[in-house]
C-alpha cells in the first residue's frame, strides 16, 4: 500500500507562513525566465492566474494581486523538513517534484496500531499550514489520482483491485498521468481528454504512437502500476554555519566568514582524512530571496586551503546578491579517500582521469554522463552495422 | 501521416557503429553511375573498383539482401554504397 503527499501551491503556503499578512490576499509569486517573468505559483484568491502564466497576463486578470519574488531555496528546505518528519515515522519516503512525495505504507501498520493510526502519524508529521491532501492507494499512480480528488487533511483511498482501479480513473483527465506535457498535448490532439479513453485504445496502438510512454499509460490507466518506490538517499555532509550581527555586503568579509566555516567543517570528524567533492553555501540575504551556490571540485578535496582557493575564485566571480544576514556550509558527495597513490602504469592512470572526470560530470550535471567506448558486438556479421556498437562507459 | 514515435535514445542502450544512410543514386542496368549524398552535390562515379553480394538471415520474411559497390567519385573520393533488394534503396556505409 502507498500513500502520496499532496502539498499544493506550496510556494504560497510557505510565504504565507512567513509573512502571516499574506494570508487571504491574492499572491503570486513571479519567476524570471531570461527577460520576462511567469507565475510560479498564485494562492486561490487570485482569480483566473494559473502557474506557468506571463506575468503580464495575470496582473491584468487580478490587478490587486501582490507579488512576491520567490525563495525556491526555502520552499525546498520547508519540503525536506517535512519529508524528514515523515520519515522519522519509519516511512521510506520517495521525493517528486516540489510538494509531492510517495511513501510506502506496507509494513508500518503493526508499528503503529492500525493503518488508521498510522495515516494519522502520517498527518501528524506534515505541518498543519501546509494542508497536505493524502492519497492512499495500492500502488503509486492510484495514490496520486486519490491525492488530487482528496480534500486537504483528509485521506482519500482509491480502491483496491485493477479492474475498480480502471473505473475510478475512467472519467478522470489525461492530465493526471505522470508523462511530460508535450505528451499530455499530443494526446488532446488525438481528441483524448479522460483516462478512460485512453484505456479503450489498445497497448499496442498506445506504444506505436507514444513508445515507452505509451506502455507505461496504458498500463496506468487499466489500475496496473509496478513502479517501485525509490527511497531518499541521506547522503553524508558536514554543515556549519554562521550569523551575522548585521547584514554584510562585502565580499572580503563574507570570504573570512567562509574560511572560517570551512576551517570547522574541516576539523569535524566525519573529515578527518576524508576529502568533499561538493561545497554548497547557502546565504539569508536581507530583504530578498535566499542565495545559493553549489560548486564541485575538479577532485575531492581533503584541506581547507585548496577549498578554500576555489570557493574564492567562485564567489569573487559570482558575489551574493545582497547584504548576507546569515551564510551556510555544507560539504558533501564525502569520499572515503583517505590517501591518493598515483598509479605507476599510465594507461591505468589514463582510466583513472576518465573515471574522475566522469565521476565529475555526473555529480555537476546530475545524470550520467554521455560517455561511451567502442565495443565489438558481432564482429563475424557481414553487415557492418552489427560488428561494433556504442556502449555507455561505466567506470 | 502518423509520425513514428522515435523515442529518444537512452544511455542505457547500445548505439550501433557504422549505420547505413540513404543516398540517392542514379544505376544505369542496376550498375550506379551518379551519387548524391544527403546535403551534397550529386557526383559522377569514375568507376566500380569492386561488386560484393551479402545474403543474410535468409530464414526470416524480410531476409537481409544488399549489392555492395565500391566506387571511385570524380572528386577522387571512395566510397561503399550499396543496394537493398529488400527495400529497393540505396545506401552507403563506412567500412562496408
Amino acid at each position: 500500500m502507498f500513500a502520496c503527499l499532496l502539498i499544493d501551491h506550496l510556494g504560497v503556503k510557505a510565504e504565507i507562513n512567513r509573512n502571516p499578512q499574506l494570508a487571504g490576499k491574492p499572491v503570486v509569486i513571479a519567476r524570471a525566465s531570461g527577460s520576462r517573468r511567469f507565475v510560479m505559483d498564485a494562492s486561490p484568491h487570485a482569480a483566473g492566474v494559473e502557474p506557468g502564466m506571463p506575468l503580464a497576463d495575470a496582473l491584468s486578470r487580478c490587478k490587486t494581486a501582490v507579488l512576491v519574488e520567490p525563495d525556491p531555496v526555502y520552499y525546498h528546505s520547508l519540503f525536506d523538513q517535512t519529508l524528514l518528519a515523515i520519515e522519522a515515522i519509519g516511512a521510506d519516503v520517495e521525493e517528486g517534484d516540489l510538494g509531492q512525495a510517495y511513501v510506502r505504507l506496507t509494513g508500518l501498520e503493526l508499528l503503529h496500531g492500525g493503518e488508521s493510526h498510522l495515516i494519522a502519524s502520517f498527518l501528524a508529521a506534515v505541518p498543519i499550514h501546509l494542508a497536505p491532501r493524502i492519497g492512499i492507494g495500492p500502488n503509486k499512480f492510484s495514490a496520486t489520482v486519490a491525492a488530487h480528488q482528496g480534500r486537504a487533511g483528509k485521506p482519500y483511498r482509491s480502491p483496491d483491485e485493477s479492474d475498480d482501479l480502471a473505473r475510478f480513473f475512467a472519467t478522470l483527465p489525461v492530465e493526471l498521468l505522470p508523462v511530460p506535457w508535450t505528451t499530455i498535448a499530443r494526446l488532446h490532439s488525438f481528441g483524448l481528454r479522460t483516462m478512460g479513453q485512453i484505456a479503450s485504445l489498445s497497448l499496442g496502438v498506445l506504444q506505436a504512437q507514444f513508445g515507452p510512454e505509451g506502455r507505461l499509460m496504458a498500463r496506468l490507466v487499466r489500475g496496473i502500476d509496478d513502479r517501485v518506490l525509490m527511497p531518499r538517499r541521506h547522503d553524508e555532509e558536514v554543515v556549519e554555519s554562521l550569523a551575522f550581527p548585521d547584514p554584510v555586503a562585502t565580499i572580503g568579509i563574507v570570504l573570512t566568514a567562509v574560511e572560517n566555516l570551512l576551517a570547522r567543517a574541516f576539523d569535524h570528524t566525519r573529515l578527518r582524512g576524508r576529502s568533499a567533492r561538493v561545497c554548497t553555501i547557502e546565504g539569508a540575504v536581507f530583504r530578498a530571496p535566499a542565495w545559493r551556490k553549489r560548486m564541485v571540485f575538479k577532485e575531492p578535496l581533503g584541506n581547507r586551503t585548496k577549498a578554500f582557493s576555489v570557493i574564492r575564485t567562485t564567489l569573487e566571480g559570482a558575489p551574493p546578491p545582497g547584504a548576507l544576514e546569515e551564510l551556510r556550509l555544507t560539504l558533501s558527495a564525502i569520499t572515503g579517500e583517505g590517501g591518493k597513490q598515483e598509479s605507476l602504469f599510465s594507461d591505468v592512470r589514463r582510466q583513472e582521469n576518465l573515471t574522475e572526470a566522469i565521476r565529475q560530470l555526473k555529480e555537476r550535471f546530475g545524470m550520467q554522463a554521455p560517455i561511451y567506448h567502442i565495443r565489438e558486438v558481432e564482429p563475424w556479421s557481414r553487415l557492418p552495422e552489427r560488428r561494433k556498437a556504442l556502449v555507455p562507459f561505466a567506470p | 501521416m502518423v509520425k513514428a514515435p522515435g523515442a529518444a535514445q537512452g544511455l542505457s542502450t547500445l548505439r550501433p557503429l557504422n549505420s547505413p544512410e540513404h543516398v540517392n543514386v542514379q544505376a544505369k542496368n542496376g550498375w550506379p553511375s551518379t551519387l548524391q549524398v544527403r546535403g551534397a552535390a550529386s557526383r559522377e562515379i569514375a568507376s566500380i573498383e569492386d561488386v560484393w553480394r551479402v545474403e543474410e538471415e535468409w530464414w526470416r520474411d524480410a531476409p537481409v539482401v544488399r549489392t555492395y559497390f565500391e566506387v571511385l567519385l570524380d572528386t577522387g573520393r571512395r566510397m561503399a554504397i550499396f543496394f537493398d533488394h529488400g527495400k529497393s534503396s540505396w545506401y552507403s556505409q563506412r567500412h562496408g
